[in-house]
């Protein structure tokens, strides 16, 4: 491998960058890695690649797809289509649809609990949460929340379930041993976007009318911070150190960054048209962010905060809910 | 005459607030049109906030605060019906700018949480393309929406708003400079 001549040296050095951005691109985002971005224009999911950085495949699912959550083993993928009052089921691997339901009246919001049993679907018209049976869609319980349940996110336990009651500006929290809510939590204007610590530790809830983000004490169950954000904040995600905290600003086509400890803005980013869906993949190296103007999945170096790429998705993404898996 | 038919053909419903419970999903709305004049002209035509005159459905504007942040007009229609907007962003540089509808009658325009950026930029002949974008929720917030306030009208009527207006501007701007 050793070369004597300058061009040789030169050639191999090139060889041996192409070898060293390979491995640690693999390290970052393991092979088999994907984002499942949902859009909403097109009643279709875009499965997209995130080593290559390409869109590997264009799922037709039902009307106006709109939340999504994907297992933890990636093997399944839950779309929720709120026009057509469908949830649909992808396989991860081979991203066919293996299964659909009729699910309420306006499916939005969905989670999975660690455990993969339990998928949870936020209605956003009868205001409910259903508890569904991940492997068949087979209602198990029928939970009754605030107006307009939209984000909805467990605990890394998967004890609690924390909704989003976007018209009435509170945060319902459920114990998923019995479905029984045990707390209503006044948070800031219009929540909608709501993401949970991977400590265990925090809980936090974007604000679309106050633009602001609510910091929910996972312990007391109280509103602990407000941090002010951009305009119309929409979705959150966070660091798997739970140390940074990102959040779209539609109206301002932003990123907000949080130091979490600091409880305040970091940085305000320019992302794209109307930023939406957002999440941070296992490894910690980057965030995923959907443009529903823009029509592209923008990806972002979570540590240099610098754009490095932008992937063309279908018509209006939305990508609302963990659309990688492990992410959160 | 395409706005006038979407803008007083429904019957009388209730005013809508911005951020009011709306549809399941939005809509967008982009029409771009080319323009023979400079982007200066073209800015100092659309870029006040509180003048539409250059809109030919817009009768009259009232309003408060120019062209800052937090400033509000409201526009009488020809033919009757208002629309209460406020100015979210102003940016004189990129001559662009950003407001929201704050509240309408969905008889009027059958949209909910609307918001909009108009801006020019300069075109490779010297010209200007004026580009005009909405986003929005159409006018029936719950399933199953009459036709007059589905998705598909509240798409249709934005869209002629545009047409109309950036038509009259285009030729208004291109008589004026020959």
């Amino acid at each position: 491998m050793r070369s004597t001549g300058p061009h040789g040296v030169i050639r191999v050095s090139k060889k041996l960058i192409v070898v060293l951005v390979l491995l640690l691109s693999s390290t970052w985002v393991s092979a088999g890695s994907y984002a499942f971005v949902t859009n909403q224009g097109d009643n279709s999911v875009s499965v997209i690649d995130l080593l290559d950085r390409q869109v590997q495949a264009t799922v037709q699912v039902g009307s106006k797809p709109a939340g999504v959550a994907v297992s933890r083993d990636s093997l399944r993928v839950y779309i929720t289509n709120p026009e057509s009052k469908e949830v649909f089921v992808l396989d991860g691997r081979n991203h066919r649809v293996v299964a659909r339901s009729m699910v309420g009246l306006g499916p939005l919001g969905i989670a999975l609990g660690p455990s993969g049993r339990e998928v949870f679907v936020a209605d956003w018209h009868a205001d409910v949460v259903y508890v569904l049976n991940a492997d068949n869609l087979d209602q198990l319980a029928r939970i009754q929340v605030g107006d307009s349940p939209s984000g909805l996110v467990l605990n890394p336990s998967g004890s609690l379930l924390f909704v989003a009651n976007r018209d009435e500006n509170m945060v319902s929290v459920v114990d998923t041993k019995n479905y029984q809510k045990v707390a209503e939590i006044l948070v800031g204007e219009r929540p909608f976007g709501i993401a949970a610590s991977r400590n265990g530790e925090r809980v936090y809830v974007a604000n679309v009318a106050s633009n602001d983000v609510s910091v929910i004490d996972c312990a007391s169950l109280e509103v602990i911070a407000t941090i002010p954000v951009g305009s119309t904040p929409y979705a959150i995600a966070l660091t798997p150190d739970s140390r940074r905290a990102f959040v779209t600003n539609q109206h301002d086509n932003s990123i907000s960054v949080i130091d979490t400890e600091r409880r305040q803005v970091i940085l305000e980013m320019e992302i794209g048209e109307f930023p939406e869906g957002i999440v941070v993949e296992p490894g910690g190296r980057f965030v995923y962010i959907a443009n529903w103007f823009g029509n592209e999945l923008v990806v972002l170096d979570a540590e240099k905060l610098q754009i490095v790429d932008r992937i063309p998705t279908g018509e209006s993404p939305r990508a609302f809910g963990i659309f990688v898996a492990g992410g959160s | 005459m395409r706005i006038s038919a979407a803008l007083y053909v429904f019957a009388l419903l209730a005013w809508s607030a911005t951020i009011a419970a709306h549809g399941p999903s939005r809509q967008k709305v982009v029409v771009e049109v080319q323009i023979t004049a400079a982007p200066d002209k073209v800015w100092e035509k659309i870029g006040n906030f509180q003048d539409m005159s250059w809109h030919p459905a817009v009768e009259s504007v009232v309003g408060n605060g120019g062209n800052s942040i937090g400033a509000t007009r409201t526009l009488t229609l020809k033919g009757g019906g208002m629309i209460h907007e406020k100015l979210d962003k102003y940016d004189t540089g990129k001559q662009a700018l950003f407001y929201r509808i704050d509240k309408v009658d969905v008889t009027v325009l059958p949209v909910t949480n609307y918001s909009s950026w108009l801006n020019v930029k300069p075109s490779a002949d010297g010209g200007s393309i004026v580009t005009w974008k909405g986003a929005f929720y159409r006018g029936y917030p719950n399933n199953d929406p009459p036709q007059e306030l589905n998705d598909q009208a509240a798409v249709d009527a934005v869209t002629g708003v545009y047409n109309a207006g950036l038509n009259s501007l285009k030729s208004a701007l291109e008589n004026q400079t020959q």
